[in-house]
């Protein structure tokens, strides 16, 4: 929320931009594409089905007319992309840039419950890196909940570095270019 | 408590502080100030806006800035509080910090409301340091609605 965030003196570049396929661990055809705005219905699908238990930090929010708002925000301000399976939509990631600057992008990642630990989060996080960064996206940050282990790994397996361990939330950040 | 800053935010949890602290400021008779940040990013994006408008000849400085900031702070205090409670809008333009800390200075205000929560760009509630900088540096008690 600061203007004042630390970000890594290197760029990780280098990311794959979608589409991407991929077959995932439990054996599952899944394609990772940039979201188009005919596919809004299936996406709010998915969080319709999202378990609150796998809620982080009030999001995805709960309810019909929330989550369409809150998506709407999200595809309408930021960049994409989501993995499917078939017709259906497993997962979602997102760059969102700040309002103060607009040079900044907050990102955003959910796997629906059933397609989680299947490798499906970290090609999406590759593709999503490689379509911000394709787009010229310089600096993207996230904050993830401490006891979020698993969460935290992928991102620095992706080149994610803490830049803030001050706040209630880990702050993380990476430079695109 | 004798005068409370209330900081007001485009948030609609900002409806919820500002009720909270009109009752504990009517409790004890205390005045109440309603103080609203037009951040600088916010005013030179609504003066460029403004100025791409073909045919727009009013101006917009810092003057409207400054009554457009005092203005939603007097909505959102008409909104929130019930007839009859009086609290004076104040507007200030620049560094939200800042502004919050030297409005509480300037008007002499022995206590300061403000919003804990804040929602990220992808619409996360983070606690955001704009209420852990405010408790730490004014001189006297911050009440932080976290709710």
């Amino acid at each position: 929320m600061s203007g004042d965030r630390i970000y890594p003196d290197e760029a990780t570049g280098g990311f794959a931009a979608p589409p991407l396929s991929f077959e995932d661990r439990e054996g599952r055809e899944v394609e990772i594409r940039a979201f188009e705005p005919k596919e809004l219905d299936a996406v709010s699908e998915m969080y319709a089905d999202f378990d609150p238990a796998d809620r982080a930090q009030g999001i995805p929010p709960t309810g019909e007319d929330r989550i369409e708002g809150w998506l709407s925000t999200l595809v309408e301000e930021g960049l994409n992309v989501v993995a499917w399976h078939g017709e259906r939509a497993a997962g979602h990631a997102t760059l969102v840039p700040d309002a103060e600057n607009g040079e900044t992008y907050e990102l955003a990642i959910f796997v629906l419950q059933e397609y989680q630990e299947a490798g499906i989060g970290s090609r999406m996080m590759e593709c999503l890196l490689g379509h911000g960064e394709a787009e010229g996206v310089e600096r993207v940050w996230l904050t993830v909940e401490r006891w979020n282990r698993a969460a935290v790994s992928l991102y620095e397996k992706m080149g994610f570095e803490t830049s803030n361990a001050e706040s209630f939330e880990l702050e993380m950040s990476l430079r695109l270019h | 408590m004798r005068r409370a800053l209330v900081v007001v935010d485009g948030q609609e949890s900002t409806k919820e502080l500002v009720r909270e602290a009109g009752e504990l400021a009517a409790g004890v008779e205390a005045e109440l100030l309603l103080l609203h940040v037009t951040s600088e990013q916010e005013f030179a994006d609504r003066e460029e806006a403004l100025a791409n408008i073909a045919g727009f000849d009013a101006t917009y400085g810092i003057e409207q800035a400054k009554e457009g900031a005092t203005q939603f702070a007097r909505e959102v205090g008409r909104e929130s509080l019930s007839d009859g409670v009086d609290f004076e809008a104040i507007g200030r333009i620049g560094n939200e910090v800042n502004e919050i800390l030297t409005a509480a200075e300037d008007r002499d205000c022995d206590h300061v409301f403000v919003q804990g929560r804040q929602r990220s760009p992808t619409g996360k509630a983070l606690f955001g340091d704009r209420a852990q900088k405010v408790a730490l540096d004014f001189e006297g008690p911050v009440t932080i609605l976290t709710a």
